[in-house]
């Protein structure tokens, strides 16, 4: 997690950095409050933070480090950010972000009613449902009563398909 | 009395909105992995569509209904539907295992009505005094109050005071993004049309609590057995248990109250405060963690009684005591409802309709609770692989459903995957809402002060109540570096 917090703090430094920078770009005012003072203050807070944090990442890896001949704990990036992308859970993870983000691409272009029983499978599938029939029928009714009670109930205009 | 009868009888007639909130808060919070901060965000499509009123009466039910429902799972199957049932644990799931979860039970929807009704009581007669004071506040006295309830970052942090600030300070930079709220400049767009109007608060909402909530229970899939849940029959306590109970409850309620009341302290922290003072104040100490009714009595009259506590500073000056309340108020927000002092003058009706929700939704509870006991394992047996497909298309709708655009429901996975990672690596996602939902009216005040004195900034340290709020975040501050030391000494 050390080395984690370092990475984390660089990230979160370099945002801070970016939106200092931009600061330059807003316009001065003299009359109230300058619009550049807030997200100035906003964004050196948040360096000073960053910087605690790669503080605190480094002083957690030097007393990781300090048994003599002990191996410091496997928390490096490299072999964490491995396991990470390696794990079987992790993938399930991988996929479902996947498979919502196809959900999301598609569903304007196919429309709420096509595109949402396939998301619902698909993500059933994901969380461990393996009855076929259990996923096509709750897959199919759980669209119809969600488009029910949005679309004719609320009447919110769900996604319809521009193909036909 | 008129305003208290005009109020019990709109939420009559509009009955069913408390009955969904009330009811889909029980199963919510019995559901190990749903809390009410999740409901909240899972009622937000239909919030859009209905008067803020009924709003406030739907998300008042779902509120009180997930406190109380967290208590089924930590009885039944020992794991706390919510972090505010973990102490129901300790007592609770030894009673069930003796074969008498009917009357933990029915002791835990007792004691939680009893709080939720003690509570209430406070919300209907200390409210509106503060709203009243609140009435006076100016531009800077309402600066030092933002500013105090942004100290409030550093208390819900999770493990780590600097991550639960940058957490925090990453919600004030988000809502930086789009316009300025006094000059209307372009902020942070980087030639985006779409960060001209900011990052909307509904998508946001529901991918740093809902979608985090999902990919993380993705993860933790099949790894968890849950122990095989017994039928259980309804066994009311006898009036001599409950006599012996009066006080723990009276006492855990007050307690509870007082600490929801103190922004960023919430149902957890009072359940254990009230378990600990059950125990202490007990003639048979060494009982409890035995299966004593005492200790499931104290802990959830504490945390249902932080409720209504935590309403008031919500409500009256537009600071969230908790989580829950955080994710209300900015549902409130979204739906053209500003907490605040003007919310009791110009708009009382909705007040008294919240009142007169609250008070029945303690009712409901305690028959609903009282009733549907012998159910309660039927709810804890809904297969996660059908319960978070859905909760998942229901997150979708409502993101889409705030804008009818697609742009929102991809912010929300995008929003959920950082939040996700955000709560893998130990950064909350309740400050990031705190900073979203307070940065902007802070930085909002601070300007309005600053345009009325002509840019004299000493007008924001002459008032005695801006002064006040400006000690409170200091102490808040205080005791959250007092909590990391104490943790540090701990070796936590």
């Amino acid at each position: 997690m050390s080395k984690l917090n370092v990475l984390y703090g660089s990230i979160t430094g370099l945002i801070a950095v970016a939106f200092f920078l931009y600061t330059f770009s807003f316009p001065s005012e003299q009359r109230g409050l300058d619009p550049r003072l807030y997200p100035r203050f906003i964004s050196i807070c948040f360096f000073a933070l960053s910087v605690g944090l790669i503080i605190t990442g480094v002083q957690a890896w030097r007393k990781e480090r300090k048994p003599a001949g002990e191996k410091p704990e496997q928390a490096s990036i490299g072999p964490a950010g491995k396991k990470f992308f390696l794990s079987p859970t992790k993938k399930r993870i991988g996929w479902m972000f996947l498979v919502a983000l196809g959900y999301v691409a598609i569903i304007d272009t196919v429309g709420y009613l096509v595109a949402t029983p396939p998301f619902l499978a698909g993500s059933m599938v994901l969380f461990g449902e393996k009855r076929v029939l259990r996923i096509l029928l709750v897959s199919v009714i759980s669209t119809a009563i969600l488009f029910w009670l949005f679309r004719i109930i609320f009447r919110v205009p769900l996604p319809v398909s521009s193909l036909w | 009395m008129q305003a208290a009868i005009e109020g019990v009888l709109y939420v009559l007639n509009h009955f069913p909105f408390l009955f969904i909130g009330v009811a889909g808060g029980i199963v919510v919070g019995a559901l190990p992995g749903l809390s009410g901060s999740t409901g909240i965000i899972l009622l937000l499509p239909f919030l859009l569509y209905v008067e803020p009123a009924e709003a406030l009466i739907m998300m008042s039910g779902m509120f009180c209904g997930s406190m109380y429902g967290g208590s089924i799972s930590a009885i039944l199957i020992s794991t706390p539907g919510t972090p505010s049932a973990a102490a129901t644990v300790l007592d609770g799931y030894p009673l069930a295992k003796q074969g008498k979860a009917g009357k933990a039970l029915a002791v835990s929807t007792i004691a939680s009505t009893a709080g939720g009704i003690i509570s209430t009581l406070f919300l209907i007669f200390l409210a509106p005094q503060l709203a009243k004071l609140a009435l006076k506040f100016g531009p800077s006295e309402y600066f030092a109050l933002m500013i105090f309830g942004l100290t409030i970052m550093a208390s819900v942090s999770a493990s780590s005071l600097v991550k639960g600030l940058l957490s925090g300070f990453f919600g004030l930079m988000l809502a930086m993004v789009g316009l300025d709220p006094i000059l209307g400049t372009p902020r942070f767009t980087f030639g985006i049309t779409r960060f001209l109007t900011g990052f909307p608060m509904v998508p946001v909402l529901i991918g740093l609590f809902a979608f985090s909530e999902v990919f993380s229970q993705l993860e933790v899939l099949g790894t968890k057995t849950i122990p095989h849940v017994e039928k259980v029959r309804s066994s009311l306590p006898t009036w001599k248990e409950l006599k012996s109970l009066i006080n723990v409850i009276l006492g855990s309620s007050l307690l509870g109250t007082i600490i929801g009341i103190i922004p960023a302290t919430g149902g957890a922290i009072a359940s254990f405060m009230a378990y600990n003072e059950a125990r202490r104040f007990s003639k048979h100490p060494e009982t409890f963690g035995t299966g004593e009714l005492a200790g499931i009595a104290a802990p959830e009259s504490a945390n249902n009684g932080t409720t209504g506590g935590a309403m008031i500073p919500m409500l009256t000056l537009g600071i969230p005591g908790d989580v829950v309340t955080a994710v209300m108020l900015g549902a409130l927000l979204l739906i053209g409802v500003r907490p605040g002092p003007l919310l009791f003058t110009q708009t009382p009706h909705i007040i008294h309709a919240l009142f007169a929700g609250f008070m029945m939704a303690q009712f409901l509870i305690l028959a609903l609770g009282l009733i549907t006991i012998p159910l309660f394992p039927k709810v804890l047996k809904v297969p996660v692989g059908i319960l978070y497909p859905i909760v998942l298309a229901l997150c979708f709708l409502g993101a889409y459903s705030y804008g009818n655009s697609v742009y929102d429901m991809g912010l929300a996975i995008i929003f959920g995957l950082l939040g996700y990672f955000m709560k893998k690596h130990g950064f909350s996602a309740a400050p990031t809402i705190l900073g979203l939902i307070l940065g902007p009216m802070a930085e909002q005040e601070l300007g309005r002060a600053l345009i009325i004195s002509h840019g004299d900034w000493t007008v924001l340290f002459k008032s005695p109540i801006a002064l006040l709020f400006y000690a409170l975040a200091c102490l808040s501050v205080w005791y959250s570096l007092r909590g990391v030391r104490k943790a540090k000494a701990k070796g936590l």
